[in-house]
């Protein structure tokens, strides 16, 4: 097995922290503005708020493996976060929706 | 909605999803951790003899010269444990005098680092300093106080630095070499000198390159270039 | 006559709300000592040393999320199952057995704080293990309280209503006082000693705890919004696949570098990406609700409950969410290990995680007990969730600053020595960031006064129309 923590250099720290602070953050505006727009609370092109955000994200998180000199399999688990944060919102506001159907719309 | 409701609806369904889930995450946990408690056994005097690394060593490490280096394979420092060879391995050959002896038998040394950990609870070491990185963050980390420069400067005048490390802790405010002093904890010389022995064990544990660039800017032990 | 009302299970549940505030404000308070202590490091040196300000301020923490967790399943215990508690009088009994206990700890710390270094301190006086430090006769009078309500919860349950909030509770419980044993025994070797003790410690707060408050957290919506049962119910089971999925493995991330084998550097690294998983899902879910409920019309029961209940939604995810992400990949880690990071992350996780819902869950038994419909906000309450909620927030921030210097100058310059920790410590900006640490301590400690006093009298400076609500239900 071939892992080889990196040195860092000090100076990186501050970009690190702010950048994965901005990775959640993003992963946040991305669900947010998502389950709006679906809710119909706002208008549709939000959306494009929303995806924007995710891309923002996703340049976070390469930033971020740049950054910390990631070896390939913290690289791959990055990866697959990148495209979990995508598809995620989806798969709740999926199950919400059809439950809140189910037991609510059932009383009227 | 149609009568049969589908399986994302169902509350069986996610009910036996979350048991299965956390029944597979709990099994992997047991298994991971028995694999772990097996390579973090304390290893023996054989180990030391036959020079098996071992991640927790023998207390019988104390006899020997301990240090921390750049290992090159494992991309960060590890322990090494009386002089390291050619590819940067422990010898466990050169020792090194521990209280004027560097011949204390396994059961001696298991029974001293046993009073030193008893110290370390009965003092609450712990919520002041960090050990092995876990702790309170009100005094410096004690993983590898043992090798800390500062103790290098202070063993000519006590004969060495377990000595030195003894005086601090039976009166550490006579000793303050900080504003923010260690307060008096009543250790005794017998404690302090176990205190000081599971120092020097805790030094010789295999942290996984914890801490990164020990000593970088004095040149404590590896001033990494 | 009010109290009537009551079942007994919830008069009990009062009283261990009661002893939670309290030993809430002891957590304030010696918290205060120890932050006055990293400014001023003579300030009751000899006399109350940081050790022990530090260990009273995580112990009373602990063991008053404790008391509110338990006194929390006492009140909701009798009105889920339907009927009252089963074997309230050994609840009581062990209530008090458990008052006196956590009392004779806590003098024992403050009067003799340390022991020789024998079996003896251990098992009397402390075992030095933070955050479990209580000496063994405590950690087995614990368990033998803890069997004790256990009993009271499984007893109602089987001989009353078996609800789906119920039914998680019992598993999760159960789970929650077992882990407790695995903190119990002494070994000379702290590798394996650390090992355990993150079993406790992880898997408390990171699984059981949380999987805690999503029941919790779901019979509030219920009672406090008119929440659809059987959606919070099926959802609730969700949240446990997620937070034990990404939870019990996540304990990876605390074995870096603890004498642990390199493996646990991959699964750590896997679950810290997982982690925001369960936060996500409750993020869109609190939107999703809110989104749907309105112009609904519908009236919140108990606003400050629910105030609390929001405060806790955002406090978990600014806490566990973004300050646990900004340090736990290993990588960045290795650098941020045994700094101030885990302080700052610590006390936004924690207040965000389980004070806000504690805090909520007793708003609730204090509109029960008055036999309210309705619980308005006052004008104190604004003033105790503002003060306490900012106060906690900035004072992460001041924490973050000052953890950020730590890292640099410590580990990224000097290397984690002796040397380096305390030049680390004399920088400016550390040194800044400490002060205001203790002055964003100060505002939570005047919030926590604004807190007790409303918690003592908001239900009866109610806004007129609460009352009238009340009379006319009473008479209709």
């Amino acid at each position: 097995m071939e892992y080889y923590m990196q040195d860092i250099p000090h100076s990186d720290f501050l970009p690190i922290f702010i950048v994965s602070a901005f990775v959640i953050f993003f992963g946040m505006m991305y669900a947010g503005f998502f389950t709006i727009v679906k809710l119909r609370l706002v208008k549709n092109w939000v959306m494009i708020l929303a995806y924007l955000s995710w891309l923002a994200l996703v340049g976070c998180i390469y930033y971020l493996g740049e950054l910390l000199r990631v070896e390939p399999y913290t690289q791959k688990v990055l990866l697959g976060a990148m495209f979990g944060y995508l598809i995620f919102p989806h798969i709740v506001y999926f199950l919400l929706d059809r439950v809140h159907n189910r037991f609510e719309e059932a009383n009227h | 909605m149609d009568n049969k409701p589908s399986v994302w609806t169902s509350n069986r369904f996610w009910r036996r999803s979350a048991t299965w889930v956390t029944g597979v995450s709990a099994v992997l946990l047991i298994l991971l951790t028995f694999d772990s408690m097996a390579q973090m056994k304390m290893g023996t005097e054989e180990d030391i003899k036959n020079k098996v690394d071992r991640r927790i060593p023998s207390p019988v490490v104390i006899n020997y010269k301990i240090d921390y280096q750049l290992n090159r394979t494992r991309g960060h420092e590890v322990p090494i444990i009386g002089g390291m060879d050619e590819n940067g391995k422990s010898k466990y050959e050169e020792k090194e005098k521990f209280f004027g002896r560097d011949d204390w038998s396994e059961e001696e040394a298991r029974e001293l680092i046993h009073k030193g950990k008893l110290t370390i609870q009965a003092k609450n070491c712990m919520d002041c300093h960090t050990l092995l990185g876990n702790g309170a963050y009100y005094a410096p980390d004690l993983t590898k106080a043992w090798l800390d420069p500062a103790w290098e400067t202070l063993a000519p005048a006590y004969n060495g630095k377990e000595y030195a490390m003894v005086e601090f802790l039976k009166n550490p405010p006579a000793m303050a070499m900080h504003e923010r002093k260690m307060p008096n904890l009543g250790i005794t010389d017998e404690e302090a000198k176990a205190v000081v022995a599971y120092l020097k064990f805790m030094s010789a544990i295999d942290t996984n390159g914890f801490p990164r660039n020990f000593g970088k800017i004095k040149g404590a032990v590896d001033a990494r270039k | 006559m009010q109290e009537n009302r009551l079942y007994k299970g919830q008069e009990l549940a009062i009283k261990y709300f009661t002893v939670a505030i309290v030993l809430f404000g002891a957590q304030l308070l010696f918290g205060l000592f120890a932050a006055i202590q990293f400014l001023y490091p003579d300030f009751l040196f000899g006399i109350i040393d940081f050790s022990i300000n530090r260990m009273l301020h995580i112990n009373a923490l602990v063991v008053w999320l404790l008391y509110a967790m338990i006194g929390a399943v006492y009140w909701l215990l009798p009105d889920e199952a339907g009927i009252e508690v089963v074997g309230i009088k050994l609840g009581e009994l062990a209530f008090y057995i458990l008052t006196a206990a956590v009392t004779v700890v806590v003098l024992v710390y403050l009067l003799v704080q340390v022991g020789a270094g024998n079996e003896w301190t251990l098992w009397l006086i402390t075992e030095g293990r933070e955050y479990i430090e209580a000496p063994r006769w405590a950690d087995i009078g614990i368990v033998a309280v803890v069997l004790v309500f256990l009993y009271n919860v499984y007893a109602t349950v089987m001989k009353g209503r078996k609800t789906g909030i119920l039914t998680v509770l019992m598993a999760d419980l159960i789970a929650l006082a077992g882990l407790y044993l695995a903190g119990m025994f002494y070994t000379d070797n702290i590798a394996v000693d650390q090992f355990w003790w993150w079993w406790v410690v992880h898997l408390w707060v990171e699984a059981t705890w949380e999987v805690y408050v999503a029941a919790v957290g779901g019979y509030i919506l219920i009672k406090t919004l008119n929440a659809n049962r059987k959606v919070v119910e099926m959802w609730l089971w969700i949240e446990v696949a997620m937070m034990f999925g990404s939870g019990i493995l996540g304990l990876g991330h605390h074995y870096f570098w603890i004498g642990t084998p390199e493996y646990w550097w991959e699964i750590g690294a896997l679950f810290s990406a997982l982690e925001p998983v369960p936060l996500v899902g409750l993020f869109v879910h609190v939107l999703y609700d809110w989104g749907k409920e309105r112009g609904k019309g519908n009236t919140i029961k108990n606003v400050p409950a629910f105030a609390w209940l929001t405060v806790e939604t955002f406090g978990n995810f600014l806490g566990a969410g973004v300050w646990g992400f900004m340090h736990t990949l290993p990588q960045i880690n290795l650098y941020t290990h045994g700094t101030q990071w885990p302080a700052a992350h610590g006390h936004l996780a924690f207040f965000g995680a389980y004070v806000a819902i504690m805090i909520s869950a007793i708003y609730l038994a204090v509109q029960g007990k008055a036999g309210l419909k309705e619980l308005k906000m006052t004008k104190a309450g604004w003033w105790a969730i503002s003060l306490i909620t900012v106060g906690v927030l900035l004072m992460t921030v001041a924490l973050t600053i000052s953890a950020y210097v730590q890292t640099m100058v410590e580990r990224g310059m000097y290397g984690a020595t002796w040397e380096g920790y305390f030049v680390a410590q004399a920088n400016q900006w550390f040194v800044q960031g400490m002060a205001w640490r203790l002055v964003t301590g100060l505002m939570v400690i005047v919030g926590y006064v604004f807190l007790v006093y409303d918690l003592l009298t908001c239900t009866k400076k109610q806004p007129a129309e609460v009352y009238e609500g009340e009379t006319a239900t009473a008479t209709a």
